[in-house]
């Protein structure tokens, strides 16, 4: 399956990961964030998640977003809160509960534009698998880690290669 | 108003600019900004020249150029001798071209001309026969001035070498009448070089006295030497009391200093004071000469004190404003050179490698402190291949984003940061 949307989601860890030096996830979130730039690629912003990635105080990624706006490549999202029923309506612990009510608002990004999430968050992507067994339009949503896999996500983006089907929110 | 540029250098294929109220230029170095704006200081430097030698003055204050054959284009492929300047708007378009010739310079070949009188346009040259110079008057006026002349002699009309223009002008008895009824077809190319204030790119150094330059809305040459001058009338004369007071406070908003002042030392002399540190008491005691400071002061001075005097509708074409500038006060310059824009109606040109200015700019669409129509953002590029430049145009939306840009603007500071950031996490990775 290929990539063919406009937009896709970044959470804000890949903004803290690629304004240090852990090795090796930030430069692969730094490697990301140049690509997106150099393809022209555009990513979607809801609120809360803008709001988010302008609390960081990393240079090089407060550079890239502004960097981007001004190449007019960030769609600002108004995204319906629908994930939160879902997270209720789950067979998960409260812990769960918790770690998935923290990113409830990318998943609504990602619902409301093409579905593609890049975050090192993989304990969330975990959670959200398995709320992904009581909807169905939550196993549609690509959640790729940048800080794993970020030369295969530049590849998708850029070269249009195919997303490997164990990035969807399934639960395995 | 579009200017035109074509066979200049590495120009060589036509490119145009779009001058809006506030047009920037920017680009790589040798990409060509410095060039494109030569054609149009080399006819003002000619115009203002004292003597006229016939051909296009290059050694002046404004383009220093040694040898015509610098001018012609070498861009591979192409094969000009000529090169041209054009300037144009909905109402009119002026060409005007210019032949290299061998030890004799650059000479004005024709001029081109299209308005609302000459809807076909008319192309005037050397060769125009009388006959057809005159058919290109309007034919009443022609009559009502070869009746008038009548008992004087015989009028007609020749086209003649007026400086580095071509126009067309009465004759009696074959010569040149000292009442003159003609065509000046590159009028107004001529007024935009000549009110143009140039502030160079190197405003030489601070000097501890200043010659006095007296000028009124015209400034021949570069304007720094007016500068000392300019700011003296100022702080002298009460009806200029407000520029002065916003040169101060501009000079403060850059953090450059708290005042300045200036001082007569004889007729044709005058010395120019900075305030010694931000907290001045403004004490004479407080005042050093400008030569004592650092850099920043002198070379922002000319930028400042150019964008205040300019008069409504003159244009201004500043190189470099950003040199020797702090990035803060970088920054800091966008909302002055704004201010002139949209409280003065000052139609600036600045060159500039300083993508933190352009980003106040952007910032100051986005705060609707500027009107995005107001501003044309013009990105330099040379091909790789042939040497020629090319120009990307980009206009800003309402909330300052340019849209599709060459990657090269701004880029190198993410870039850079990035380089750094991947050092350090191999180097720890390296330790470990």
């Amino acid at each position: 399956m290929k990539f063919n949307g406009e937009s896709i989601v970044v959470d804000a860890d890949v903004a803290r990961a690629s304004g240090v030096s852990e090795h090796p996830s930030s430069k692969n979130s730094r490697d990301l964030l140049q690509t997106l730039l150099r393809i022209k690629h555009k990513v979607g912003f809801c609120p809360i998640l803008l709001d988010e990635w302008k609390k960081h105080r990393s240079l090089f990624a407060k550079q890239w977003l502004t960097s981007m706006t001004a190449r007019k490549l960030v769609v600002r999202l108004s995204p319906p809160p629908i994930v939160r029923a879902y997270i209720d309506a789950a067979e998960i612990t409260e812990a769960q509960r918790e770690i998935a009510n923290k990113d409830a608002h990318i998943v609504d990004a990602a619902l409301a534009s093409d579905k593609f999430i890049a975050s090192n968050d993989k304990k969330a992507r975990d959670v959200f698998c398995r709320v992904a067994d009581s909807s169905g339009s939550l196993c549609t949503v690509i959640w790729a880690i940048p800080s794993e896999d970020g030369e295969q996500i530049s590849a998708i983006l850029s070269d249009g290669n195919d997303i490997p089907p164990g990035w969807k929110l399934m639960h395995v | 108003m579009k200017i035109s540029v074509e066979g200049y250098k590495s120009i060589a294929e036509k490119r145009t600019v779009n001058f809006s109220n506030l047009t920037i230029l920017s680009g790589a170095n040798s990409s060509g900004k410095s060039s494109f704006m030569q054609p149009l200081l080399l006819i003002k430097q000619t115009l203002e020249n004292d003597f006229d030698a016939g051909s296009l003055m290059l050694d002046g204050s404004n383009v220093k150029l040694t040898d015509s054959s610098e001018i012609v284009s070498k861009v591979s492929g192409v094969d000009k001798k000529n090169f041209s300047i054009s300037l144009s708007n909905k109402d009119y378009e002026i060409k005007a071209s210019y032949k290299f010739r061998s030890r004799r310079g650059m000479h004005i070949d024709n001029v081109y001309h299209k308005s609302a009188d000459f809807k076909d346009g008319i192309t005037i040259s050397h060769g125009l026969s009388q006959t057809e110079a005159e058919k290109l008057l309007p034919p009443e006026q022609v009559a009502l001035f070869k009746d008038s002349f009548s008992k004087n002699g015989k009028v007609h009309w020749k086209v003649e070498r007026d400086r580095c223009f071509l126009a067309i002008k009465m004759h009696l008895n074959n010569q040149r009448s000292p009442f003159q009824f003609g065509f000046d077809p590159s009028r107004k190319l001529g007024i935009l070089a000549t009110r143009l204030i140039h502030v160079p790119g190197l405003r030489g150094n601070p000097e501890r006295s200043y010659k006095v330059a007296v000028s009124d809305n015209l400034y021949p040459g570069s304007f720094e030497r007016y500068v000392a001058s300019i700011v003296h009338q100022w702080e002298c004369n009460s009806r200029h009391k407000i520029k002065f007071q916003l040169l101060k406070d501009q000079l403060k908003e850059l953090g450059l200093a708290s005042s300045v002042s200036t001082k007569n030392i004889n007729e044709t002399r005058l010395e120019l004071k900075i305030s010694r540190f931000a907290g001045c008491n403004q004490h004479p005691s407080d005042y050093v000469n400008i030569a004592d400071v650092g850099f920043g002061v002198s070379q922002t001075l000319p930028v400042l004190v150019a964008l205040l005097a300019a008069k409504k509708d003159q244009y201004v074409y500043i190189e470099q404003p950003e040199l020797h500038l702090h990035p803060k006060a970088q920054f800091g310059l966008a909302k002055i050179i704004a201010s002139a824009v949209t409280e003065r109606n000052v139609n600036v040109v600045i060159e500039t490698h300083s993508s933190i200015l352009i980003r106040g700019i952007q910032i100051l669409v986005a705060k609707t402190k500027l009107r995005p129509e107001a501003v044309s953002l013009n990105w330099f590029t040379q091909d790789n291949e042939n040497g020629q430049t090319n120009i990307n145009e980009a206009s800003l939306d309402k909330y300052g984003a340019f849209g599709d840009w060459p990657s090269d603007f701004d880029d190198v500071i993410l870039n850079v940061e990035q380089m750094y950031l991947d050092a350090v996490e191999e180097a720890i990775s390296n330790e470990i």
